[in-house]
């Protein structure tokens, strides 16, 4: 019981929104005077959300799906899908790879003209500053190359029906 | 109730229930064995589900009973703790002392020390509800236990945890101690 006379318990379940209907208004009404039991309704609240923040979320362990008694043709399309998964992850990943190495010596060019011939009017920072430009050429281009692969290969694997556009079966 | 379609739902709890079962256990291993346990009984008894609606709880009341069973039957590992006391006992409504601002100042480490600090049943009613986000009713279905029972663990889990957390607070200096 706090001092005004409001049960705890009941602040409890009000957070929870397990009154019925008749108790909660009847709480409203309470709260709408007491400063107090507002305070601590603000303190539940808080409550559970660092409560929620605190549990961590473990993974579910390597091994534990193949021990469930799912029926087959469950866990093939599960397999078919983190398999095609990782296959579009490497393909996406090389692609980023070699998109990096056509366009380094181009880059790297751009990089030594303007580091090594800084002409007369340029100063040594507008020297340091087109090697960035050049740096930054290059990674959006791979990077905008790497998107574009990325978004292909889904998008194929998607025209072919081979995976869902919803999310996993898992959560 | 075709085993298909429930297979195709009972997937999708794998990891609430793999959580659930790792805050019961403590152990990994113990966990995984728990919901593989789960996972065979749910599947054998599919029939006698009512709705697919209903198989998220009924699953939980699965392990929660299996969980228990387990328990009961192992005499080396220390019994389910069942507390009948309350924050009478440790400290009035001090718990009340302690605010927002001082919450949300406390560690993540020193918060989750104190939910373990909570007796077994209080623990499980709470973070059935603030964690998995169930009903009392739900929690009340799993426990095998009147709804007012759950009223009552998660109220008290409440007034111990808050207390803890106003002493943790307290010792840091964060927010003030005091006695209602």
């Amino acid at each position: 019981m706090t001092s005004c006379g409001a049960a705890f318990g009941t602040l409890s379940a009000y957070v929870d929104g397990e009154l019925n209907a008749s108790a909660e208004l009847e709480l409203r009404r309470h709260l709408d005077g007491c400063a107090r039991c507002r305070d601590s309704v603000a303190t539940l609240i808080s409550l559970n959300d660092a409560v929620a923040g605190a549990i961590d979320v473990k993974p579910i362990p390597h091994g534990l799906r193949e021990r469930l008694p799912i029926p087959q043709s469950d866990r093939r399309r599960s397999r078919g899908r983190s398999l095609l998964s990782a296959a579009v992850a490497i393909a996406a990943l090389l692609s980023a790879f070699f998109c990096g190495r056509w366009l380094e010596p181009r880059g790297a060019g751009r990089l030594r003209d303007a580091a090594e011939i800084p002409s007369s009017r340029q100063k040594p920072d507008a020297a340091i500053s087109a090697r960035d430009r050049a740096r930054d050429g290059m990674t959006l281009a791979g990077g905008g190359i790497f998107l574009e692969n990325l978004l292909r290969s889904d998008q194929s694997a998607l025209d072919l029906g081979l995976i869902g556009d919803s999310a996993g079966a898992d959560d | 109730m075709p085993s298909d379609e429930f297979a195709a739902i009972a997937v999708g709890f794998l990891s609430a229930l793999y959580n659930t079962a790792f805050r019961l256990t403590r152990d990994q291993r113990e966990a995984e064995d728990l919901v593989q346990d789960t996972y065979v009984q749910a599947f054998r008894h599919a029939g006698e589900l009512r709705s697919l609606a209903a198989a998220r709880t009924w699953m939980f009341r699965i392990m929660y009973h299996r969980f228990v069973s387990n328990r009961r039957a192992s005499r080396s590992r220390p019994e389910f703790t069942v507390l009948g006391g309350g924050l009478e006992e440790s400290g009035g409504d001090r718990c009340l002392a302690l605010d927002p601002a001082a919450i949300a100042r406390l560690s993540r480490p020193s918060i989750a020390r104190a939910i373990e600090q909570l007796p077994d049943e209080w623990r499980y009613a709470f973070t059935m509800r603030v964690v998995e986000g169930f009903s009392y009713q739900e929690i009340a279905e799993m426990m095998d236990c009147p709804v007012g029972t759950v009223f009552s663990r998660i109220s008290r889990a409440r007034k111990q945890l808050m207390h803890a957390l106003a002493v943790e607070a307290a010792s840091f200096g964060i927010g003030k101690e005091h006695k209602r």
